[in-house]
């Protein structure tokens, strides 16, 4: 029977006995780490399964001895908000990942729950200028929903047919659009700060597959990213990004000045995410800037520049 | 070749009964957000260059098929966000029951070591007919 064996809250695979035994002599594994197979209630060290009691080395942390199989091995963490929860230590801990996430990152534990109430505190304080830009220009984002939906009443027209006349339908909805008082404006940016780092764990899914990808391409700091972790620092990353953005809301919606600003403060966001989650996974920034543009070239319709994938590849070998 | 089992979580393994019914539901709730904020979605930058799709087009009007509850055309439109969205759905139900009882074993997919090769060629394989599918779907 098969045994999944795990160490570091990373999943290091399923093997068979005999695996494990060699494993455990040869250092692979250690007598630490947790294993469970089918029947067992709960995970237990190698070290206390009688199959494998005496073999191999005693427990003992560190990093596996075998390439492409090291986890993380986290120390005492840095990251001020997990120190200490308060309002100053989310602003030291947005001052410093602005300054030099690694530092603070490298053996923060990203833990979901305490990491989601950071994202929250973040967002909740940049959507202060998505509140004024919703109201100051309500008029205006009405109109550029109205302006959507007739774009698409004349895509639904060209298809025609059932399918045309159901588009439509959507498409009305928007076009009958109207500007929105300063309470729904509240509403809706509320609901937006709540949701969208729930929207960024998927992201950090895709980020994960990316970086998994050119781990498969042979970049062997990215075969260490481990799922929970990735998805984590993606939603902080991303949190980051969209708190610098926020601002450009002020300016007035379709306008150059807004389209200048977004794009601009977009580059610095995406700077800092590159650089966050290279903290928290412990690679080059260039990398996960690298992986990021990878995928969307594959997977996504924005930003498909190759060039960026193979600098991120090239720099990081 | 996969195999589903059900296991205990072992200590700090991401919760994922709860983080990606949570990443489903927010997106939802999101994707709403975005559509009635009068924000664009980024126009297709592979296909305005090339005129093929990339492997995301067709992704936006899948869903909006899927609020109209017209699952064929849905389908038709981006296979794989439509398999995406069910599979999230059924994860999600699949979730509400695991907190519901209280559960201690955890549903996950394994893809057994001798067959992880064949599973990765197939992906890559799986991903190749649905480019294909949409060149000729959404370029007709």
């Amino acid at each position: 029977m098969q045994i999944h064996v795990a160490r570091s809250s990373a999943q290091l695979g399923i093997f068979a006995p005999e695996e494990i035994i060699a494993g455990l002599q040869s250092g692979r594994f250690h007598a630490s780490d947790l294993a469970w197979r089918d029947g067992m209630a709960a995970w237990t060290p190698l070290g206390d399964w009688s199959e494998f009691r005496g073999v191999g080395v005693p427990a003992s942390p560190g990093t596996a001895t075998v390439p492409g199989e090291a986890v993380l091995v986290l120390g005492e963490t840095t990251f001020p908000w997990e120190i200490s929860r308060s309002l100053s230590s989310a602003f030291t801990s947005f001052v410093s990942l602005f300054r030099n996430p690694a530092a603070v990152l490298t053996n923060a534990r990203l833990e979901f729950f305490p990491t989601l109430q950071l994202v929250w505190i973040i967002l909740l304080a940049a959507s202060v200028f998505s509140i004024i830009g919703g109201i100051l220009h309500a008029e205006a984002l009405a109109q550029a929903v109205r302006t959507a939906g007739d774009q698409m009443v004349t895509a639904a027209n060209k298809i025609g047919g059932p399918l045309g006349e159901a588009f439509a339908k959507v498409a009305e909805y928007y076009t009958n659009t109207k500007a929105k008082g300063p309470g729904e404006v509240v509403l809706q940016v509320l609901l937006m700060v709540a949701a969208s780092p729930l929207y960024h764990l998927l992201m950090g899914l895709l980020q994960w597959l990316g970086l998994r990808l050119l781990g498969l391409l042979g970049v062997k700091s990215c075969k260490t990213a481990e799922l929970g972790r990735t998805v984590i620092a993606g939603m902080l990353g991303h949190a980051l990004m969209v708190a610098f953005v926020c601002p450009a809301t002020l300016l007035v919606p379709e306008s150059v000045a807004f389209q200048s600003a977004t794009f601009m403060l977009y580059v610095v966001g995406a700077v800092l995410y590159c650089r966050i989650m290279g903290g928290a996974l412990r690679v080059n920034p260039w990398v996960v800037f690298g992986s990021a543009v990878l995928l969307y070239v594959v997977a996504t319709c924005c930003c498909g520049c190759g060039i960026g994938a193979v600098v991120g590849l090239t720099l990081s070998r | 070749m996969l195999r589903l089992i059900r296991r205990p979580a072992y200590p700090g393994e991401l919760n994922h009964e709860f983080v990606w019914t949570a990443a489903f539901l927010g997106s939802a709730v999101f994707a709403w957000g975005w559509f009635l904020s009068g924000l664009q979605l980024p126009q297709c930058i592979f296909m305005r260059l090339t005129g093929l799709p990339c492997l995301g087009c067709g992704g936006t009007r899948c869903a909006r098929n899927l609020v109209h509850l017209d699952f064929g055309q849905a389908f038709l439109f981006h296979p794989g966000f439509f398999l995406i969205v069910i599979l999230a759905a059924l994860w999600t139900v699949y979730s509400a029951v695991f907190w519901l009882r209280r559960d201690t074993l955890r549903l996950r997919i394994i893809v057994e070591p001798a067959y992880s090769r064949r599973v990765r060629i197939a992906f890559v394989a799986l991903l190749v007919v649905h480019w294909a599918w949409q060149c000729y779907f959404l370029t007709r």
